[in-house]
Formats: structure tokens, sequence, C-alpha cells
């Protein structure tokens, strides 16, 4: 990360990334719950849609909490890879919002 | 002749301390520059010249031009005082090392008995930045920047700031990457919208189905109309909780898609890496 006053901002940008993201993960994990338990603690009768939406959003962000936590506390850019495989999920899971 | 001046020599009324200081006397350089490389620093080169100027063949050791300890030691042997010389030069050897040991400085906590505490790392940077990713410190000419030592937890390069022509050169998929963050939270965003209005449609709904079902409930219509009233009520409520939690379901995905537009988009526009 380059030591200019853009790379220190975006770190603090990082930062409040990092605790949305830990959020967004908490908040995925109880309607999951929400959603078995809706279904009889059965996850064979939830719905795909459920499920791969949810396990998209869990993958999300995990990847998300892990690039944002290398940036703001260990001060290293996020990796292209990692960029494009978020996007990528991203995509998918509002595709799987909107067709299924 | 000469045989007699030479005898006479030490016992002439004449000479004083300061005649004795010839070339050949025995001084501390003596011992300093005699000791070997192996000898142990701790003894004290000023103990063994106390000891060596007690000794009578101090000048014919120092006359042979192959000094060594080992003959030395082996001449206080064959001479006959010398065993007690032996002893003597041994414990002065010896006492000199635990001498230095006894008297070495001892740090202050040691000789307290006092608690040592842990260390305390400073976090504050000499040149500016957030510690530990301290700015360089300034080139001594003032033309420019220095280097930046690695300072990072576990393991961050070193890092030069870029100048004016050093472009973003992370590569184009960043930059497609960007470019699909940036339509994905819109997206997103518009598909929370739609959720929430097709949340709103829903509640509307049930509102009005439970409006009907009460009126046939005040009217006394049929149990079969009321029961069927209800069933279409219950119905309308049931889209509502689906569409309340397809809301929710957008908003976390929206909430994944503005950190990764973030991430990608400021990477690019904020933190420029060569």
């Amino acid at each position: 990360m380059p030591p200019t006053q853009g790379g220190r901002l975006y770190r603090k940008i990082l930062g409040v990334v990092w605790v949305l993201s830990i959020a967004g993960i908490t908040l995925t994990l109880s309607s999951l719950a929400s959603a078995l338990m809706n279904a009889g603690l059965s996850p064979a009768q939830l719905g795909a849609k459920v499920l791969l939406l949810n396990s998209v959003l869990l993958a999300g962000g995990a990847l998300m909490s892990w690039m944002a936590y290398r940036g703001n506390r260990r001060n290293l850019v996020p990796p292209t890879w990692g960029i494009v495989t978020l996007v990528a999920l991203v995509w998918a899971g509002l595709l799987i919002n909107r067709l299924a | 002749m000469r045989r007699r001046e030479l005898r006479r020599a030490p016992s002439s009324p004449g000479r004083g301390p300061a005649a004795r200081e010839g070339p050949g006397d025995f001084t501390l350089h003596h011992v300093t520059d005699a000791v070997p490389e192996w000898f142990p620093h701790t003894v004290d080169r000023t103990h063994l010249f106390t000891y060596l100027s007690t000794c009578r063949m101090r000048r014919k050791l120092l006359q042979s031009d192959h000094f060594s300890w080992a003959s030395m030691i082996k001449s206080l042997y064959r001479r006959r005082h010398s065993v007690p010389g032996v002893l003597l030069l041994a414990s002065v050897i010896a006492l000199s090392g635990c001498s230095d040991t006894l008297t070495a400085p001892r740090s202050p906590a040691e000789a307290a008995g006092e608690i040592v505490l842990p260390v305390v790392e400073g976090t504050a940077c000499r040149y500016g930045g957030d510690y530990p990713f301290c700015a360089p410190p300034p080139a001594p000419d003032g033309t420019g920047p220095g280097t930046e030592p690695d300072g990072g937890i576990g393991g961050t390069s070193p890092t030069t700031p870029p100048d004016a022509d050093q472009a973003y050169t992370q590569g184009p998929i960043a930059w497609g990457a960007c470019i699909l963050a940036i339509g994905g939270s819109t997206l997103s965003v518009y598909d929370v919208l739609d959720k929430f209005e097709a949340w709103h449609d829903a509640y509307v709904d049930a509102r009005g189905a439970y409006a009907l079902w009460q009126a046939t409930v005040q009217n006394n219509a049929e149990p079969a109309i009321q029961q069927l009233y209800e069933y279409q009520y219950k119905q309308a409520r049931q889209r509502q909780e689906d569409a309340k939690g397809d809301v929710s379901s957008s908003t976390n995905m929206s909430f994944v898609a503005l950190g990764s537009f973030a991430l990608t988009c400021g990477a690019l526009a904020l933190a420029p890496t060569p």
C-alpha cells in the first residue's frame, strides 16, 4: 500500500468494509438459521435458491472480510484475483436472485 | 674489570628510581603485549603484572624471543620455588576472573531485585504516517523521499511512494472488475428497491384481505365464506413475509456488492501501486 494520503484513506475505508462484512456475515447466518427453523431444521426442505444465495453471500462476505483485514491491518493491497472472484460472486448472487 | 663493573652497577649510590626504568625494565605493557590471544579476557592484566613483578626470572622471560605462558610455567616448575609460584599464578588467574565477574557492573533491576516490566513499544512516527507504516525519512538533499524500511506485520515488502510518472498498473483486469462492481452495485440497489416495492404491494394486499375477512365476520356471513376470506388473508400475509425475506436477502447482497465496489474501485482511485 503506498504511504500516501489516498492510501491512508483507502485503509480507513477498508476498516469500515471489514466491520460491515462481519456484520453482513452475521446477518446472513441469522437469516439462514431463521429459514432453517421455518423449514423444520431440515436443510433438504430449504429451496435451492435460498441455499445457493446464502452460500454466495457467505463466500463473498468471507472473501471481502479477509481482503479488508489485510488492507486495513497489514497494509496490503487486495489481490487482483480476490477482487475478480468477489465481483463474480456478486454477479452470481444477483443472477440467482433474479432468475431463480 | 668489566665483570667488577657489572657487579658494582646495581649497588651504585647514584642510581635512583628514574635510572632503574631502562628499556629492559618490566612494565605493564610487557604483560599486555605478551598475553596470547587465547588467554581469558576476564583475567585482569594488572594482577598478572603484580605477580610477575615479584618473579625473579622476569628478565629471562622478557629476553626470550618466543615468550609463552607454557614456557613460563615450565620454567617456574624447574626452578625450585616454582611449585608455590605455579599455584600462586593459577590462584591469581582464578581470582582475577572471579573478581571481574563479581565486580562487573550489574543491571539496576538485578541489583535491587526489582520486577522487570515488559518493553513498551513506541507507536509514533517520526516523519508522519500511521504506525507501523511510517513515512520514509526525507532525503538529505531534499530532492525527494527516501525508501521506507520493511515495517509491516508479517512481512510487508518495502514500498516506495509513486511519483507522477507512475500510473496505476494493476492491469486492465482490475479496471474491468471495477466497472463490473459498479454495475453490480447499481443492480443490487435496484434489486433492493424492487423487492421493497414487492413487499409494499404484499403489505397492501394483506391489509385488504384482512379488511374483507373482518367485513365477512362483522356481517355474519356464511362460515364457508368467512373461512375463504380468512384463507385469502393468510395467503396474503405469507406473501408479505416472503417479500420481507427477499428484501433482507437483497439487502445483504447489496452490502457485498457495495463492498466489492469499495474494494475494487478504491484500490484504483486511492491506492495506486506500481
